[in-house]
Formats: C-alpha cells, sequence, structure tokens
C-alpha cells in the first residue's frame, strides 16, 4: 500500500529535485516581463469593470475617460515610485523587507501581512475572472461557477506542487498577444465606431458633491491595476546583472504596457455604451461589440483566459517565497520554510490554496464581492513603502555629497513623498467607499493577522549558548543590512 | 532467566542547531556513560550546517559531529540509513538515540513543534536495537515557574 501511494505520488508530481540541482532562474527582460507582469496586466479584465461599477453607482458612465487618465496617471506614478524603490533594494523580500529594515519590525509585520491579504485576493479575484469569462462563452457554465473555481484552484496547486516550468515563450506569447490583441481591437474599435451614429454618453460636470465622490470611488477601484507591482519590484534576483536596473526597467515597461491596455479598453467601453458587468467581462462584452465574430471573441477569451492563469501561477510562488521570508523571520510557523522533495515550499502553496479556495467559494465566485476587499491589502503596503523610501532617502541623504548625487536623491524623494500621498489618498478613498461591501473583511484579516503574530519576532527564545549569539536571523539581518545600505 | 545483555551501548546524539535544548540532549548522553557516544546532524542547507560544524569546533564537548548530507532535504532517511548501518555493523550494540522533545504549553503550539521529530521518533522505533530518547524542554508556555533565564557568562564551563 505504501509502495502503491509513494508510486501514485511520483507519477502526479514527479521525481525528487537535489537541493544542488536546483538552479536559480535569470531571465532576460523580455522574459521576465511576461513572467511577472502578467498580474499587473491581467488586471485589465477586471480593472475596467470595477470603474464602470462604480461610476454606474452613481450613473456618472460619462465620466469614463476621464477616470481612465486619473488611474493611468496614479499607475505612472507609482510605476516610477516602485522602480526607486528596486533601485534601492534589488532583493527578492520587497516591501516587507524595506519596511522591517527602516520602519521597524511591527511596521514590516502590518506590511507583511497586507501583501499576503493582498496576494489572497488577487488569486480569488483572478480565479472568479477566470470563471466569469469561461461562463460568458458558455453560459451553461454559470450555475457551476463555484466547483469550477475551486476546480481552477486545485490545478493551479497540483501544477505548483510538480513545478512544471511553463515554457518561457508560451508565456511571451500569451503576454505579448494580449497587448497586441488589445490594440488591434481599440484600432478596428474606434474606425467602426466612427461610422456608427450613437455617440457615447456625455459626462455631467461634476457639480454636487455625490458626483465628486462617485469620481474618487471610481478612481479608487481602477487603482486595483496596480496590484501585481510588488511581485514586479522584488523579481529582482532573477534578472542578470545589474539586477537592480533591469528590475527597473521590466517594471516600468510592465506598468505602462498595461496603464495602455487599460486605458485602451476602458475608452472602448465608453464608446460602446457598456454600462456594467453583468453580461460579464468588459473585455469580452468590448469584443463582441466591436468585431461580432465568435471566433475572434473566443480567441481573445483564450488569451486572456491564458493570461489570467499565468498570474495566478505566478503569485502562488510569490506567496510561497513571503512565506518562507516571515516564517524566517518567526512570524509564521517554521514549517514554511521547508522545501518539500521537489523544492517547493509546501507550506505556502497549500496555505494560499486553501485560504483562497475559501474565499472564492464564499464570495460565489463573483468579481464584484472580491474586488472591494482586494485595494485596501495592496495600498496599505504601497503608502508603507513609500513611508519608508522617504525615510532611506533622508539617510542617503544625511551621507551624500557631490552636487548631482543630492540632485538625483532630492528628486527622489519628491517622487516618494508624492506617490506617499496619492496612496494615502486612495487607501482612504476605497476604504471610505467600500468599507460596508466588505473592505472591512481586509483590515480585519490584516488586524487579527498582526495580533496573532509574536511580538518578539524572533526565533524562540532558548538564551544564548556559552556567550555567541546563535540566533541566524539576526546574523543574517545584520548581512544584508551592510549589503544594502 | 538467561538474557543475552548487549555487548555495548552506543549514544547518537541528534543535533540541528547549537542551542540548549541540544546542549541539554548532549548533556544527558554523556551522563549515560555510554561506550561510544557521538553527534549525528543533517545537512540540509549549507549555511546551517556550516555553522553547526564551526559552532561545534567552538564549544569543543569532546564527542564528535557526524553530518549526514541530506540531497532531497530529507530529515528522516538519512537518520535512518546511518542508524541502520551502526546496527550491521554491531549488531549486538543497542543504540540510543538522544532527540530533543519540546513540551508545549498551549493547545496550538502541539501543530507547531516537534513535526518532523515524532516521525523521525516512529521511524526509528520500528528499527531493531534502537531505543529513543526524548529529551525534554519545556517552553516558556509550559514551565510553572516563568524564571527568566539569566545570561550564562560568556568563559562559562559547558559539560
Amino acid at each position: 500500500m505504501r509502495g502503491l501511494l509513494q508510486r501514485l505520488r511520483r507519477l502526479v508530481f514527479g521525481q525528487p529535485i537535489a537541493t544542488d540541482a536546483v538552479v536559480p532562474v535569470t531571465l532576460r527582460t523580455r522574459l521576465a516581463l511576461p513572467v511577472f507582469g502578467a498580474g499587473i496586466l491581467s488586471a485589465v479584465l477586471y480593472a475596467p469593470d470595477a470603474v464602470v461599477d462604480a461610476l454606474r453607482r452613481g450613473s456618472q458612465q460619462g465620466a469614463i475617460p476621464f477616470m481612465a487618465v486619473g488611474v493611468v496617471l496614479i499607475m505612472l506614478l507609482l510605476g516610477f515610485a516602485y522602480r526607486s524603490n528596486v533601485h534601492a533594494r534589488p532583493d527578492s523580500l520587497g516591501d516587507y523587507g524595506l519596511v522591517r529594515d527602516v520602519l521597524g519590525r511591527k511596521s514590516g509585520v502590518v506590511t507583511g501581512a497586507s501583501v499576503l491579504v493582498d496576494y489572497l485576493f488577487t488569486v480569488a479575484v483572478s480565479v472568479a475572472a477566470l470563471t466569469q469569462l469561461v461562463a460568458f462563452l458558455i453560459p451553461q457554465l454559470q450555475v457551476w461557477d463555484v466547483p469550477l473555481s475551486v476546480g481552477i484552484v486545485g490545478i493551479v496547486t497540483v501544477v505548483a506542487l510538480r513545478v512544471i516550468r511553463e515554457r518561457a515563450r508560451i508565456i511571451l506569447g500569451v503576454w505579448f498577444g494580449f497587448l497586441l490583441v488589445v490594440a488591434i481591437m481599440f484600432v478596428v474599435g474606434v474606425t467602426s465606431h466612427g461610422a456608427d451614429t450613437t455617440s457615447p454618453i456625455a459626462a455631467n460636470a461634476p457639480q454636487t458633491w455625490s458626483i465628486w465622490f462617485s469620481y474618487a470611488g471610481a478612481i479608487a477601484s481602477g487603482a486595483v491595476m496596480v496590484t501585481g507591482i510588488e511581485h514586479l519590484a522584488a523579481s529582482a534576483p532573477n534578472h542578470a546583472k545589474p539586477r537592480g536596473i533591469r528590475a527597473g526597467r521590466t517594471l516600468i515597461i510592465a506598468v505602462t504596457a498595461s496603464a495602455m491596455a487599460f486605458f485602451l479598453v476602458a475608452i472602448l467601453a465608453w464608446m460602446y455604451r457598456i454600462t456594467g458587468w453583468s453580461k460579464g467581462p468588459i473585455l469580452l462584452q468590448v469584443a463582441q461589440d466591436v468585431f461580432n465574430n465568435a471566433l475572434v471573441v473566443w480567441i481573445i477569451a483564450g488569451i486572456a483566459a491564458a493570461l489570467l492563469y499565468a498570474a495566478v501561477a505566478a503569485v502562488f510562488r510569490r506567496f510561497s517565497n513571503l512565506t518562507a521570508f516571515l516564517a524566517r523571520d518567526a512570524y509564521l510557523p517554521r514549517q514554511l520554510t521547508m522545501r518539500n522533495d521537489r523544492a517547493v515550499l509546501r507550506g505556502g502553496v497549500l496555505l494560499v490554496a486553501t485560504a483562497s479556495a475559501i474565499v472564492v467559494a464564499l464570495a460565489g465566485a463573483e468579481v464584484a464581492t472580491l474586488i472591494h476587499l482586494y485595494v485596501i491589502g495592496v495600498f496599505t503596503s504601497i503608502v508603507l513603502s513609500q513611508i519608508a523610501m522617504v525615510r532611506w532617502v533622508n539617510g542617503k541623504l544625511q551621507l551624500a555629497t557631490e552636487r548631482k548625487a543630492r540632485l538625483g536623491l532630492h528628486g527622489r524623494r519628491v517622487l516618494h513623498v508624492a506617490a506617499a500621498v496619492v496612496a494615502a489618498a486612495v487607501w482612504i478613498v476605497v476604504l471610505v467607499f467600500n468599507f460596508l461591501n466588505g473592505a472591512w473583511i481586509a483590515v480585519a484579516l490584516i488586524a487579527s493577522w498582526c495580533s496573532c503574530t509574536p511580538s518578539t519576532g524572533t526565533m524562540p527564545r532558548y538564551g544564548p549558548t556559552c556567550g555567541f549569539t546563535s540566533t541566524t536571523w539576526k546574523s543574517r539581518c545584520r548581512a544584508r543590512r551592510a549589503a544594502w545600505c | 532467566m538467561e538474557v543475552a545483555l548487549p555487548s555495548s551501548t552506543r549514544g547518537v546524539v541528534l543535533i540541528a542547531q547549537l542551542h540548549r535544548p541540544a546542549l541539554r540532549a548532549l548533556a544527558y548522553a554523556k551522563a549515560a556513560r555510554h561506550s561510544t557516544l557521538e553527534a549525528v546532524g543533517v545537512q540540509i542547507e549549507r549555511e546551517p550546517a556550516a555553522k553547526l560544524q564551526q559552532d561545534w569546533g567552538r564549544i569543543d564537548s569532546g564527542v564528535p559531529l557526524v553530518l549526514l548530507d541530506s540531497p532531497y532535504r530529507d530529515l528522516v532517511g538519512p537518520v535512518m540509513e546511518y542508524v541502520t548501518t551502526i546496527h550491521r555493523s554491531n549488531p549486538r550494540e543497542v543504540v540510543v538515540v538522544y532527540v530533543p522533545e519540546y513540551i508545549v504549553g498551549r493547545w496550538w503550539e502541539r501543530f507547531l513543534h516537534n513535526r518532523s521529530t515524532t516521525k523521525l521518533r516512529q521511524q526509528l522505533l520500528g528499527l531493531k536495537g534502537v531505543v529513543v530518547a526524548a529529551v525534554p524542554w519545556h517552553l516558556e508556555s509550559a514551565r510553572e515557574d516563568a524564571v527568566t533565564e539569566e545570561v550564562p557568562e560568556p568563559h562559562e564551563e559547558l559539560p
């Protein structure tokens, strides 16, 4: 019986991988873009929906272009700010490491908790969006959406545990193919709409406070586009040397491309008078209106589905990495640092799989429900990391003497202050707007997790042994601080 | 009744990192006056194993340290193989394996500690001629008198 189970395990998950055989993956920019940028580009499948929905609640769909411009500006600002983050800290700890080292352990715990909540909801929203996409193509599957979502999570889990190396070229094709498809759709949509007589909805001038509120809510909902940025900022070790600069380049290209794609889809939605997401994801509604051809819609849906799948798989890896870092700092059980015989951080993968499956099942695979919880986690970590960067730049300014270096640092400081202010504004707006709709769940999750973790954040204390400090994290922390300071 | 006694006993202390529970296990193993005593560490990652080697040299306990290589990051397999090898070369010896065990106070700590050592213990007990000795270490939550450990002197003598 034991041998049979063992053989079944080998069949499903593959042969064991020795530690020496694990080769760190180094990608060129054109391959790193789709692998790490899949999350941020896949947000195009649910961000325009969120914007349109927020405007619909105030009956302000005419203002979509202005909102889209606002979201694009926020994205570009945060993109450049995070590029500066990556240049400062080209390691894979990301926001957590930065805040922990600069602002202290308690802020580090809050950031770690919010990033984990963010990734959890990324998986949930992406899987729900994928399910809605499938249900749009095959309406008979709408009743099966929750089992379908859980099934998708299961498939991604098995693939993550088996560590199937996705062919980089396939993912490259998917990423750039999606951009190409959106561009083509925009060109075709504009030219064919020009002959059409129905004009897009006109915008109402913002006269009352409620209209300002719905604008703010729309921009804040559209800010869900920014959510994949932390993964890009932590991707420096996977780039060739010079790591920080190449990772910064990848980040800015991914952010710009996603912002453009979002803008094009939003404009098309405005032009074609798509008012909501009850009929399906806005991208596919637009595709149907523009092309009127079922085959083309299926192709677009196929590429979008592949992109969402890639985003989920990337988040699984990143989540398990981050839980391993937190567990090494003793904020989470130590078992999350252990790699199984396939060199996978099994604990983290299973954790994100079960948690997201539960979340999706509870939300009924509805993107609308999940998106309100989503933005809080991201922006908590963004605000904290930008504040940390301001403090970091201040520290550097105390040591820098050359005029050129000082000027550069001053510029960076302005950038980070602006990013922190904008991110804080978005955070407040999202909290106010979506609190009753579900943002309280995200806040409660982050708060409860922070209070549960041990406050010391060290390895269990056995006391120093004969006068030499044997805690591994202290020496590692010291070495790391010396490395990047 | 005539019972054939084992020819000698052999102590094997399982060491993961050099902390107080490990030192206590080493001390108890020394107190039992085995005919041969050695410490065994499993190399799962390179840095902790190198650190263990350095620390072992620094404390100079007089007990040899054996580092088992574990290319597939397994704890149980290499230890089982090593103990089986010992038994095969000395069939009439009893091998006593000292494994530190954490006594926990709160119910949820049970799921955090002793996970890998429980599996190891069960598998070791299945071997012939092996005795597993669990050396207890009470965690802070389980200590009746919450006395904080004093910082030992830098030149404190270890047993």
